[in-house]
């Protein structure tokens, strides 16, 4: 059950070296992937391009972790952030936990349970979306349209959510 | 000590307290007596060739000899700077009374043990000449206390010191660990290869992590000692931040099958402490247990983390079913550098952190273990 392909990931992280080869690992286990080097890039990138789960790292100069997973959320609603923060920083991790961010994982990363919390985060995006797009749609056969008026709003929800 | 009289009592100068003895010498005797069965200093008396005639209680403890063993023998039996020692006893021949800062008696070991010494000169009226009175307390305890908060705050200062380039090296070596594994992929993909061949690569850059992760432990470690040298009280809830640093080490337990229960008490007075400093005791006993556990058993792994109250302080208990802590290392868990870990799983920092942060914030840390059975760790802080 190999679906990874789908799955569309943001690396935000301003330690270079470190996010290519990351990303270079991440795209061989299939996933696809953008990879920026500061919160201000991956905001400009997420403007034009759909993402499924941001990795951001919490500290970085200019727009930190917290900001940038805000901004990310504005643009793009759905979008699941794994923030990654040091040692200690817990305090600061569960500040962006309680801005929604799908989890915080401890640095260093371990490699395995990131790619776990990307799925897991993919999924969430996923079942969010849905029952978003359900709602919707349920509005829409509420709203008393006639039948063409219905097929016509439906399919341009699932436009805009990416379900077919 | 430096309330002695430094005429020595003969017997127009007594001490006050003495004359409410009155003429009693049945009473001063038993006064006497219970000085020499109950004071905390080591109390003897010399004749003025400095052989041993009495010896206190206390002093049989510290220095190991029974009285009986002791008297009738050169003081210098039991004295390790025999020189400062006999000189100490000139001057006090002559002056009457003489304070000699730090010197060391020798146990029945031969270590020695450091003391404050008075000696005073008592002239023996009856005959035309004197004994000496000698009280020595005891430096040992106050001393070694000392020297170790010496030492933990210069590994503090040290940490300080390095924090900056700690902070510096952890990012390459990151780095270095996020290629090693991309190694590890185009080897296992690579074509053309021999099996030992590709075995061997695979080893060697199975090394190269097992070495980042070596690193990462020690730079944590040395963040941690920076850290907490710079405390910061302020009034908190102890359950959030209990709450927070469980469920920040969860996904860890349970992938290792272990169940941890939050037992806390109804209405938590609240404390005031710093609670960045004491999350790093929770991690760090936190886990100490999951690595017990993990040690000990495959299943049915549980740690307990309980609060309640007792003497108007808070107590916070972490219990768990691991390994448990053999009896001959209970003295040894807490010094610094001290593992049993294999070299890369443990740095032997955690627990002395522990104990010097909980101290620094007026609360205590101990510990009950046995053996097969499972740690309890107590920790307890003023309420606020
Ligand atoms: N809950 C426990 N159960 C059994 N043994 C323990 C427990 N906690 C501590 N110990 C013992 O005490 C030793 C010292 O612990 P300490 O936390 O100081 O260092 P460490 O855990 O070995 O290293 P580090 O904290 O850097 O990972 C451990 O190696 C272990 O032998
Ligand atoms: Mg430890």
């Amino acid at each position: 059950m190999e679906e990874k392909a789908d799955i569309r990931v943001l690396l935000i992280d301003d330690e270079e070296t470190l996010l290519e080869y990351l990303s270079k690992r991440l795209l061989r286990e299939g996933f696809t992937v953008k990879a920026t080097f500061s919160g201000e890039e991956a905001v400009e990138v997420a403007a034009d391009d759909n993402f499924d789960v941001a990795v951001v790292d919490l500290k970085m100069p200019g727009m930190d972790g917290v900001e940038t997973q805000k901004k990310l959320k504005k643009i793009q609603p759905f979008l699941q952030s794994i923030v990654l923060t040091g040692h200690g920083a817990i305090d600061t991790a569960l500040e962006s936990g309680r801005q929604d961010a799908y989890k915080y994982l401890l640095k260093p990363i371990e490699y395995d349970n990131l790619v776990d919390t990307i799925k897991e985060a993919y999924e969430k995006k996923v079942e969010l979306q849905q029952a978003k797009f359900r709602e919707e749609v349920e509005e829409i056969y509420r709203s008393g349209r006639g039948a063409r008026g219905i097929k016509k709003a439906v399919n341009k929800l699932r436009k805009i959510y990416g379900i077919d | 000590m430096g309330s002695i009289d430094t005429k020595g009592l003969d017997s127009e100068k007594r001490h006050p307290g003495f004359s409410a003895l009155g003429d009693d010498a049945h009473l001063a005797g038993a006064y006497l007596a219970s000085i020499l069965e109950h004071s905390g200093d080591i109390i003897f008396m010399l004749n003025e060739e400095g052989t041993i005639l009495s010896f206190s209680k206390r002093g049989e403890e510290i220095l190991q000899y029974s009285e009986k063993d002791i008297v009738g023998h050169p003081v210098q039996a039991i004295v390790h700077d025999v020189e400062a020692f006999e000189n100490a006893l000139s001057v006090c021949g002559k002056k009457g009374r003489v304070i000699v800062p730090e010197l060391a008696f020798r146990n029945r070991a031969g270590t020695p043990e450091s003391c404050d010494l008075c000696l005073i000169r008592i002239p023996n009226g009856q005959k035309d000449d004197h004994v000496f009175l000698g009280i020595g307390r005891e430096l040992h305890c106050e001393k070694k206390l000392q020297d170790d908060l010496t030492r933990v705050d210069r590994l503090a200062e040290l940490g300080r010191a390095a924090s900056g380039i700690v902070h510096d090296i952890n990012n390459p070596v990151a780095v270095i660990g996020e290629i090693s594994g991309w190694m590890e992929v185009l080897i296992s993909d690579a074509s053309g290869l021999r099996p030992d061949e590709r075995e061997e690569l695979a080893k060697a850059v199975r090394d190269i992590e097992k070495q980042t992760r070596r690193c990462r432990a020690i730079t944590r470690q040395v963040l941690n000692f920076a850290r907490e040298s710079a405390s910061e009280k302020r009034t908190f809830d102890l359950h959030e931040v209990l709450q927070n640093t469980v469920q920040f080490l969860r996904s860890e337990a349970v992938s290792k099958n272990i169940e941890i229960v939050l037992d806390f008490m109804e209405s938590p007075p609240p404390v005031q402490s710093d609670p960045e400093r004491l999350e790093q005791v929770f991690i760090n006993l936190l886990s100490n247990a999951v690595y017990s556990i993990k040690e000990g058993r495959t299943q049915g792994g549980e740690i307990r983390v309980k609060t309640s109250k007792t003497d108007g302080m808070v107590e916070i208990l972490i219990s768990d079913n691991g390994t448990g802590i053999p009896e001959e290392l209970h003295e040894k868990i807490f010094e610094l550098f001290y593992t049993t870990k294999p070299s890369g799983k443990g740095t032997g920092l955690g627990l002395p952190i522990c104990r010097n942060i909980i101290e620094k914030l007026g609360g205590e840390i101990s510990f009950k273990s046995e053996p097969g059975v499972g740690t309890t760790f107590f920790v307890r802080l003023p309420v606020a």
